[in-house]
């Protein structure tokens, strides 16, 4: 079912009856491109090491997707690096609700979010790094950009920090804006109209993430 | 001015007179003390029924899920709303009871009038005992006094503004302002007046049990300009303390206002206050907030940018100490095309001390090219010291652009290593690195203030060291 890639197993996700484990000790990159609503918990215990990839865009599907996932980093060496990819379109609701949570010292979290909103569509992303108090030094950053491509869209995001303790440290960025102008300008003086700039911009906004995903080979799907 | 006349100190503000109160509304919260304070008061009727509206939603309005405490958490039958000397309000010093003025020139404030301010007033429990502004200002038409005598006076100023930016309905507490109100400043800064030096309000707590809700009203005419301070002391009781203000700047087209708070309540203060603005086009609001006291404060100034082109600021510190809640933040709601806001916020948690900040941007859709950037860093000294952040943002509209960005982390080992090394005591590093951590916003500070601020964090430091809590990873 997964294909090991050096000492990390590479999954990817694509029935709705597939999940995440609810236990990681080895190195996994999962990547989750399923379109639906889902509920994860994952544990990752000393030296796991998990690299999440999930790419939602329902396409011309209509309707609400509400992802949650919270992963809780219980013992030194334990890493994560989140990479999350949302586009919606038309009338589409969509929401991530991402946390973080450092019970132990020594571990460390990264959370890359890029979101696209356009058509009518309301995106909300809530992310949210914690940590136990008491604890030793470790780490833990989020970066979240997201992309309005229509007056009529509409993005929400929510980046929050609870830290108890002095053991960690912690940053978070996140924006919201349509396309530069600058960029467009750019494009369009190159004899591109409006619609494709915005697309390869928007191509480029996202690839950031697609690019993480690695090769599917076979036998790696669930 | 010289820096050694501000103390914000926390022991500063501790210590109380006994004072005997012609007028007092007793312990609790019913129609008959809202009727008190009103008839004393000598209230029009449209400001009863107001005041009884607000009590029955006090009694229905209950604290938001997110809210650190819950409404029925403070004992409000054992709150006295309403406590005045009778003596009315004096616009020179030597008028002023005897251990009224003891008070306030213990806390230094006829020295700072007499030094950089254009105008004071002193609220001594539920009433100000002390009012006066600079003669050339009064005949500017410049209108500083209390929110009752601006009621009573300037009823066709006052009363168009009155709760029209920050509705009773809006919180428990808000709501029991408008019931019990009482004091606070009502200013009037007439189109193209441009005010240099401050206006500044004192509000002292002097009496146990007893709540203090005072109410201000600043309205900034076109193209006017204002500085306004408060500040604030109580000294400590075994008991809880309540205060619950509400403060409301309306700023017309052109008008700038900076509204600066210093916030020194004692350690058993419970202060719930809900500050807005409204800004009309290209107006200029600034709030400058400093929360160092009281057991618990919630406070999250906001602007609402109604005009195109205005601007609204928040500049906040907080300094979170054991057995101490600072729920301080910001709200910024963009209601025009081209508008603009920046909110910096920064807390320290010594000891076990807890620093939140609660952030709301908001860009509806249908405006164009407004933009927004918040910041927020928490620093933390101890292993069970509490730093927590939750901003919100939403966005819609076209051009419209919000950034934020948030950072929590401890003093570094290694700039202490480096301070150590070149013979700089523990506590004075600790206080230089943290003066460092807030350097950038008390810059922005009046000078008097922001000397005095970095002051204080030098001595909690030393605090801090001499009690052994920093921790180090």
């Amino acid at each position: 079912m997964a294909e090991d890639s050096g000492s990390e197993v590479t999954i990817f996700l694509e029935s709705a009856a597939a999940a995440l484990p609810a236990e990681i000790s080895g190195e996994l990159c999962a990547v989750d491109g399923r379109a639906i609503s889902a509920e994860e918990r994952v544990t990752i215990r000393g030296h796991g090491r998990l690299r999440y990839i999930l790419h939602v865009s329902p396409g011309e599907a209509t309707g609400t997707i509400h992802r949650r996932l919270r992963c809780e980093l219980v013992a030194p060496g334990a890493s994560a690096e989140i990479f999350v990819l949302l586009h919606g379109k038309k009338k589409q609701r969509l929401s991530l609700d991402l946390h973080l949570h450092h019970g132990a010292g020594g571990t460390h979290s990264a959370s890359t979010v890029r979101a696209v909103a356009d058509g009518g569509s309301h995106l909300k992303i809530i992310s949210e790094i914690s940590s136990a108090p008491k604890i030793g030094p470790c780490s833990a950053a989020v970066d979240s950009r997201n992309l309005l491509l229509a007056p009529t869209a509409r993005l929400a995001t929510a980046p929050v920090l609870s830290i108890h303790g002095n053991g960690i440290a912690c940053t978070h960025g996140a924006t919201i804006g349509g396309p530069r102008p600058d960029e467009l300008f750019y494009l369009r003086s190159r004899g591109i109209c409006e619609e494709a700039a915005k697309e390869l911009l928007c191509a480029a906004f996202s690839s950031e993430i697609l690019s993480k995903i690695p090769t599917r080979l076979p036998g790696q799907i669930i | 001015m010289a820096p050694q006349d501000l103390d914000f100190s926390s022991a500063a503000g501790d210590f109380s007179y006994g004072t005997d109160y012609a007028y007092d509304a007793g312990s609790g919260l019913t129609e008959d003390t809202v009727r008190y304070i009103s008839g004393h008061k000598e209230e029009p009727r449209w400001l009863l029924e107001f005041r009884l509206e607000a009590l029955e939603l006090f009694r229905r309005l209950e604290m938001p899920d997110w809210a650190p405490m819950k409404k029925s958490d403070l004992d409000y039958e054992n709150i006295r709303c309403y406590l005045a000397r009778g003596d009315g309000t004096g616009n020179r010093w030597e008028d002023v009871p005897a251990e009224v003025k003891e008070t306030f020139d213990r806390l230094g404030v006829p020295e700072q009038e007499k030094k950089f301010l254009a105008g004071v007033e002193a609220q001594f429990d539920s009433e100000m005992a002390y009012a006066n502004l600079k003669d050339d200002l009064q005949r500017q038409g410049v209108i500083f006094v209390s929110s009752s005598e601006g009621l009573l006076r300037y009823e066709s100023l006052f009363r168009p503004y009155f709760g029209t930016v920050v509705a009773a309905a809006e919180n428990p507490f808000s709501a029991l302002n408008g019931a019990v109100f009482s004091g606070g400043s009502f200013i009037y800064v007439p189109p193209g007046v441009k005010i240099d030096r401050p206006l500044q309000a004192y509000f002292r707590i002097n009496a146990e049990r007893s709540g203090q809700f005072e109410r201000t009203l600043i309205v900034v005419g076109e193209n006017a300009r204002v500085t306004y301070l408060e500040g604030c002391t109580a000294p400590k009781f075994e008991t809880a303390t309540l205060h619950a203000a509400v403060v409301e700047v309306v700023v017309l087209a052109g008008a700038e206002v900076q509204y600066i708070t210093v916030q020194n309540w004692s350690a058993n203060v419970y202060n719930l206050v809900t500050k807005r603005a409204l800004a009309h086009q290209n107006a200029t609001v600034r709030w400058i907030d400093c929360n160092v006291g009281s057991r618990l404060t919630m406070k999250y100034p906001s602007v609402i940018l109604a005009g195109e082109g205005a601007s609204g600021s928040v500049l906040s510190i907080s300094v979170a100490k054991d057995g101490q809640l600072q729920d301080t933040g910001a709200r910024m709601v963009h209601r025009a095309s081209k508008t603009h806001s920046r909110v910096v916020a920064k807390s320290l948690s010594i000891g076990g001390g807890s620093a939140i900040y609660r952030g709301t941007i908001s860009m509806a859709g249908g405006f164009e090219r407004c933009r927004s950037h918040s910041r927020c860093d928490g620093l933390l000294l101890r292993e069970d010291s509490i730093s927590r952040t939750f901003p919100h943002m939403d966005c819609g509209g076209t051009g419209n652009v919000i950034e934020h960005e948030a950072s929590v982390s401890k003093i570094s080992d290694e700039q202490l290593f480096y301070l150590r090394q070149r013979g700089i005591g523990e506590s004075q590093a600790l206080g230089l690195l943290v003066n460092g951590f807030f350097d950038e916003l008390i810059r922005e500070f009046p000078m008097e203030y922001g000397v005095e601020l970095k002051r204080l964090i030098e001595m909690e430091m030393e605090k801090v060291t001499t009690a052994g809590e920093v921790s180090r990873g």
